[in-house]
């Protein structure tokens, strides 16, 4: 993946000049980078539930409803603090509903979080009537603006929460009954994992991570639009898995998911720099899922599962 | 001869203590009867097995001794005390540790964690990977078994030498008690006789084990007591030394003894 990643740099850098250096310092790739940053909040915690052998199509839905919630509430005077725990309490009982639904209910993980995604969309809606809030206190702008260090701050928040997954992943026990949960379930119970623990707890933390991401895009908007985000859920399970995430569970990485997710914003990115007809592009990012994904099963293929 | 009968005629109560005992064990799934007041007990440094049909109820014994189902009626007593074998960790608790028939490992993860899952030793709060692998290549290394490395994933073995690998586990864990689920089924000839020598130096150590198999070729040549479950009820427990293949065929299938 990581040579894959390079070649197309070289590649596109070669095409057109602007995709890597050319222009206003690194502009475009720049532009790339606070992008895959706010994909990669989700992605932290995505990867998580991937690798447990789940997954969760309701991100769009929980990013947009707690951006609109938490927007609402700031334009009718509540503080900030306040107004984004609001918002964040209502995307923790999605992720909580999601978790108890497919572990203690045995529903299944696609219908579910369709559903959840549609319920959460549908408030975010509901709430707005079609007019999005906007114009927040300085105090709110600031958690998607501010610049500590000269960074901005989606980067700080995507930085910090991947390294806190992949330490999360690889090091501690939690991670490594994330991993046995997705390699075997039914073994991993009887070994005394407690797999449903684990399965709710990943829930809960990609409904928390899309919470983040909802206030953080409503910061940067400065507005608060019901469809802020449309395919997120696609773009980072697709990219976990062009990644090396296994949609069986039981594998994958941090490190991985986001060298996928980088290919994908890259080849989003060039199709805009080759002017490529936006109408297009849906197709174009489509066959490369179908590709990664048909790679992926061939692979398997040949090493028989245990 | 009816089931009644035959407990009658169960050899004499052993005046040595049972290490596990479960009276009047019984488990229901929804309507169907699985288990039905089950008397079994296990005693340190014997070979107990357990033979029975398919369906005969030894898997669901098998999952009620390791917590993996609990028992919806019935009593356990653990070395004389009453005991409760509510889950896995309970079954961990007091030293019993199982091989189940499908060997329950994590074919994605490597030879060290698959030893270890849902007890992974921790060093500050972090998965202390050193010790695992240094443990994990003292198990692989008293087995005598061929596996190439620790590091090595599960799903790149041998059926041998994930067998392996799930009883390496099962002796590192169970203090007391080794439940094995039917220990040589995937296994070829030599890799058979191989573990069946294994379970006897188990035995000899003083480790009482339950051993579920098809096999009563293998069962007879290691087991010291026999006991026949049939519909879910123990037809009864016999002495190795006081019996015969044929009287066990016939307790197994019901099949009338006269």
């Amino acid at each position: 993946m990581l040579v894959i990643n390079l070649a197309f740099i070289l590649i596109m850098t070669r095409l057109s000049p602007y995709f890597l250096y050319a222009g206003n310092g690194f502009a475009n790739f720049r532009v790339m980078l606070v992008s895959m940053a706010m994909d990669s909040i989700v992605l932290a915690a995505m990867v998580m539930l991937l690798v447990g052998g789940m997954f969760d199509l309701s991100v769009d839905g929980v990013v947009n409803m707690t951006g609109v919630i938490t927007g609402a509430l700031l334009v009718s005077g509540l503080n900030v603090a306040l107004a984004i725990a609001a918002g964040v309490a209502c995307a923790l009982v999605v992720g909580l509903i999601n978790g108890i639904a497919v572990t203690r209910l045995r529903m299944n993980p696609l219908m579910t979080t369709l559903g959840t995604w549609w319920v959460s969309q549908g408030i975010a809606f509901g709430i707005t009537q079609g007019i999005s809030s906007h114009t927040f206190p300085q105090a709110f702008i600031d958690i998607g603006y501010a610049q500590p260090l000269g960074i901005t701050m989606p980067i700080w928040y995507a930085v910090i929460l991947l390294v806190i997954a992949v330490w999360v992943l690889a090091k501690t026990k939690f991670g490594y009954h994330v991993y046995a949960t997705g390699g075997n379930r039914e073994g991993a119970r009887l070994h005394g994992v407690k797999v449903d623990r684990v399965t709710i707890i990943s829930f809960v933390l990609v409904a928390l991570a899309s919470a983040l991401s909802g206030i953080v895009y409503a910061a940067r908007l400065n507005a608060a639009v019901p469809q802020t985000v449309n395919g997120l859920n696609l773009r980072v399970i697709s990219g976990a898995v062009i990644g090396g995430c296994s949609l069986n569970g039981g594998e994958g990485s941090i490190i991985g998911a986001l060298l996928g997710l980088f290919f994908m914003t890259m080849l989003t990115n060039a199709s805009i720099m080759l002017n490529i007809s936006p109408y297009w592009q849906m197709c174009i990012l489509g066959v490369v899922v179908l590709i990664a994904v048909g790679a992926d099963a061939l692979a398997k293929r040949r090493i028989p599962a245990a | 001869m009816s089931t009644e009968t035959m407990l009658d005629q169960a050899p004499a109560r052993e005046l040595r203590r049972p290490l596990l005992e479960l009276r009047k064990v019984s488990k229901f799934f929804g309507a169907l009867r699985a288990l039905h007041e089950v008397d079994f007990s296990i005693y340190p440094g014997e070979i107990q097995a357990l033979v029975g049909d398919n369906g005969a109820g030894k898997s669901t014994l098998v999952k009620t001794i390791s917590g993996a189902h609990q028992a919806d009626r019935g009593e356990f007593f653990f070395n004389g005390k009453p005991v409760s074998i509510a889950s896995p960790d309970d079954s961990f608790a007091l030293g019993i540790a199982t091989v189940y028939q499908d060997l329950a490992l994590v074919g994605t993860r490597d030879v060290a964690h698959n030893l270890f899952v849902g007890r992974e030793p921790t060093r500050w709060g972090m998965v202390d990977r050193r010790r695992m692998v240094r443990e994990a290549r003292q198990v692989i290394g008293l087995l005598n078994v061929d596996i190439p490395s620790v590091d090595a994933l599960v799903s790149q073995l041998s059926g041998g030498q994930r067998q392996a690998v799930a009883i390496g586990r099962a002796v590192h864990e169970g203090r007391s008690i080794l439940v094995l689920d039917e220990p040589t089924a995937a296994l070829g000839v030599r890799e058979s006789h191989q573990m069946l020598t294994l379970i006897e130096t188990l035995r000899d150590q003083g480790k009482a084990i339950l051993i579920v198999s098809h096999n009563l070729l293998h069962v007879f040549r290691i087991a010291d007591r026999i006991t026949v479950l049939r519909g879910g009820q123990v037809v009864g427990t016999r002495r190795k030394s006081q019996t015969s293949g044929d009287e066990i065929v016939k307790m197994i299938t019901g099949a009338d003894m006269l």
